[in-house]
């Protein structure tokens, strides 16, 4: 037993990023849980029974190969796969309280709480820059000038955008560099205040600077929301996360987890050997 | 030695290749030569009539166009006066008044079907997509026929009126703004709409704040393609608004209107109708080519920003 771990710090070190064991990250509070979530598709299932706590103030990170069902499970989360004829989700989703899944809170109140970033940036073509942070209060009938003024400020100051764009918040989102768009569209989900924050690889298509921004700007954000995301970039969790969930393929094409422990330990210390394959680069 | 042989082979077998390649080559250019130059004269067939179209409406209609053909009505040439043409005012009015309602009427009511189209997904959907894809292609003197015989009695009591015409039209342009609509809502990415779901937006407010936003500058060219096309068309009204001699803005009266001007003129018989045809048919022109040049700004301009 000493042996293989010894054997496994050896060969983690290179490949794996190193990551320190602080488990006070976070609090110990839950904000999401999540009990035997399964999402299917015109009944084919594609992520299985996924379980586990979404600790408040904490970064959790997704992680897994392509068709692991990272991005599937997380749209769950927000209710988008609604959207999706077809689609079925199962199980029991907690935010808070409240039962995602169990016709307690109305969809939209829901979304306005969970807040959502996507791969792509995607801010509102037709919107100025301020229209776009303002964007979510509006569409929820918010229209007190000086409240959305205020929500401008502190939206862009909190996605670390507002120097840059203080003087051209007239000016259309589409002149935006990529990152800075990606940035916006955080600072128009953060506009409503949301209890946590989805980032579907936020940085999947941006450039290394923009990308060690928005990671940087992660660390600031989760103390007033907390964060979940999908990375495929394992050095990119090991970056910003605090927990880890890893998913995988089984056997019948459907994502299952196969271990959720803070970072550290995911990276450290894996339970399952073939969590040990991914993060050495074995596969994936 | 083996190894030798083999290389020999290969370097054998490549050479044959390039050789075989170098042969075909003056055959793939004379191959690709000819399909050029069949290319080139489909272009040249198709554009020698076209551009003698426009040539000579512009060349015969120049000569009739005048101050006085705009702003005077119709007059009719008799055999003492055979060039007492007047002008064609009566008929501007007319396209003006019965183009102009029909596609105000149209607009809505094309946008909002559109707009509920692109939501209706299933069988239903799909049912009534194909109907309004249909209704494009119909003849327009459809649309003239059903006004002539089934509401020319009973709504306007027999009598020419120039709001029948504008019915005729309103129909035939509805499906050209519906699909146009549908198809401009259709593709706006759906990552917008998921942005705007995600803010906790109702689909509604992310159709009337997101979609229709993104949408609108391939709206607008639907719209401006459906009135380009009503201005033009003849057979819908031809038999419903009457044969106005007065400019008359109350579109309730009986009516006249370019196109149905230009198909009285060539009936006519007197040389100088024919030729005020030719006149009619440079304004009509010019209407359609405003309107193209219209919507191209608009959308160029809608692009940059």
């Amino acid at each position: 037993m000493e042996m293989s771990m010894e054997m496994k710090e050896n060969s983690t070190i290179h490949l794996a990023p190193v990551v320190q064991d602080d488990a006070q990250r976070g609090s110990s509070e839950v904000a999401m849980r999540l009990n035997h979530v399964s999402v299917a598709f015109s009944g084919k299932t594609v992520v299985r029974g996924a379980t586990f706590d979404v600790r408040k103030g904490a970064v959790t990170a997704m992680i897994g190969p392509s068709g692991s069902g990272k991005t599937t499970l997380l749209r769950a989360l927000n209710r988008l796969h609604d959207l999706t004829p077809g689609a079925e989700v199962k199980g029991q989703i907690l935010l808070g309280q409240d039962d995602v899944y169990g016709g307690g809170i109305p969809t939209p109140i829901l979304r306005g709480r969970v807040g959502m970033v996507f791969q792509r940036p995607n801010p509102f073509p037709t919107m100025s820059i301020a229209d776009n942070v303002t964007s979510g209060l509006r569409f929820n009938g918010v229209k007190d000038k000086k409240k959305l003024e205020e929500a401008i400020e502190a939206s862009l100051w909190a996605a670390a955008l507002w120097d840059s764009v203080k003087d051209r918040l007239k000016a259309p989102a589409s002149t935006l560099s990529g990152g800075e768009q990606q940035r916006l569209c955080i600072a128009r989900a953060l506009a409503v205040e949301p209890d946590v924050l989805l980032m579907d690889e936020p940085t999947s298509s941006l450039d290394p600077i923009s990308t060690q921004r928005i990671e940087d700007l992660m660390q600031d954000l989760k103390k007033i929301v907390t964060i979940i995301i999908v990375t495929h970039n394992m050095q990119q969790a090991a970056r910003v996360s605090d927990d880890c969930a890893f998913l995988l393929m089984a056997e019948d094409r459907a994502g299952e987890l196969i271990e959720f422990a803070p970072t550290a330990k995911i990276f450290n210390d894996p339970q399952d050997p073939r969590t040990l394959d991914y993060i050495q680069g074995r596969f994936g | 030695m083996t190894t030798m042989t083999s290389n020999m082979s290969v370097a054998d077998s490549r050479l044959n290749l390039q050789q075989l390649m170098r042969q075909k080559y003056r055959r793939r250019v004379i191959v690709g030569n000819v399909i050029l130059a069949f290319v080139l004269a489909a272009l040249v067939v198709a554009l020698i009539p076209l551009l003698s179209i426009v040539i000579s409406v512009i060349e015969r209609g120049s000569k009739v166009l005048s101050t006085a053909f705009l702003t005077q009505v119709q007059q009719d040439p008799f055999i003492f006066d055979p060039y007492a043409i007047g002008g064609v005012w009566n008929a501007i009015v007319g396209s003006l008044v019965i183009d102009g309602i029909a596609i105000g009427l149209a607009i809505p009511i094309g946008i909002f079907s559109g707009v509920i189209l692109s939501d209706a997904k299933g069988k239903v959907g799909t049912t009534i997509h194909r109907i309004f894809d249909v209704m494009i292609g119909l003849p327009s003197i459809l649309f003239g026929l059903f006004v002539f015989f089934v509401l020319l009695g009973p709504v306007f009591h027999d009598s020419y009126s120039g709001m029948a015409g504008v019915i005729a039209l309103t129909l035939m342009s509805i499906p050209l703004i519906t699909v146009a609509t549908e198809s401009a809502i259709s593709a706006v990415p759906s990552t917008l709409n998921e942005a705007g779901l995600a803010l906790g937006a109702l689909p509604s407010r992310v159709m009337w704040n997101i979609k229709l936003p993104a949408a609108r500058p391939a709206i607008l060219t639907g719209v401006l393609l459906a009135l380009s096309r009503a201005v033009g068309e003849t057979a819908p009204v031809l038999f419903v608004i009457g044969q106005s001699r007065e400019a008359n803005w109350n579109p309730t009266a009986e009516q006249s209107s370019l196109p149905t001007l230009t198909f009285q003129y060539l009936q006519g018989f007197f040389p100088s109708q024919r030729e005020a045809a030719w006149g009619i048919a440079l304004i009509l022109m010019i209407m359609v080519f405003l309107v193209n040049l219209t919507s191209r700004i608009i959308s160029a301009r809608s692009q940059r920003g």
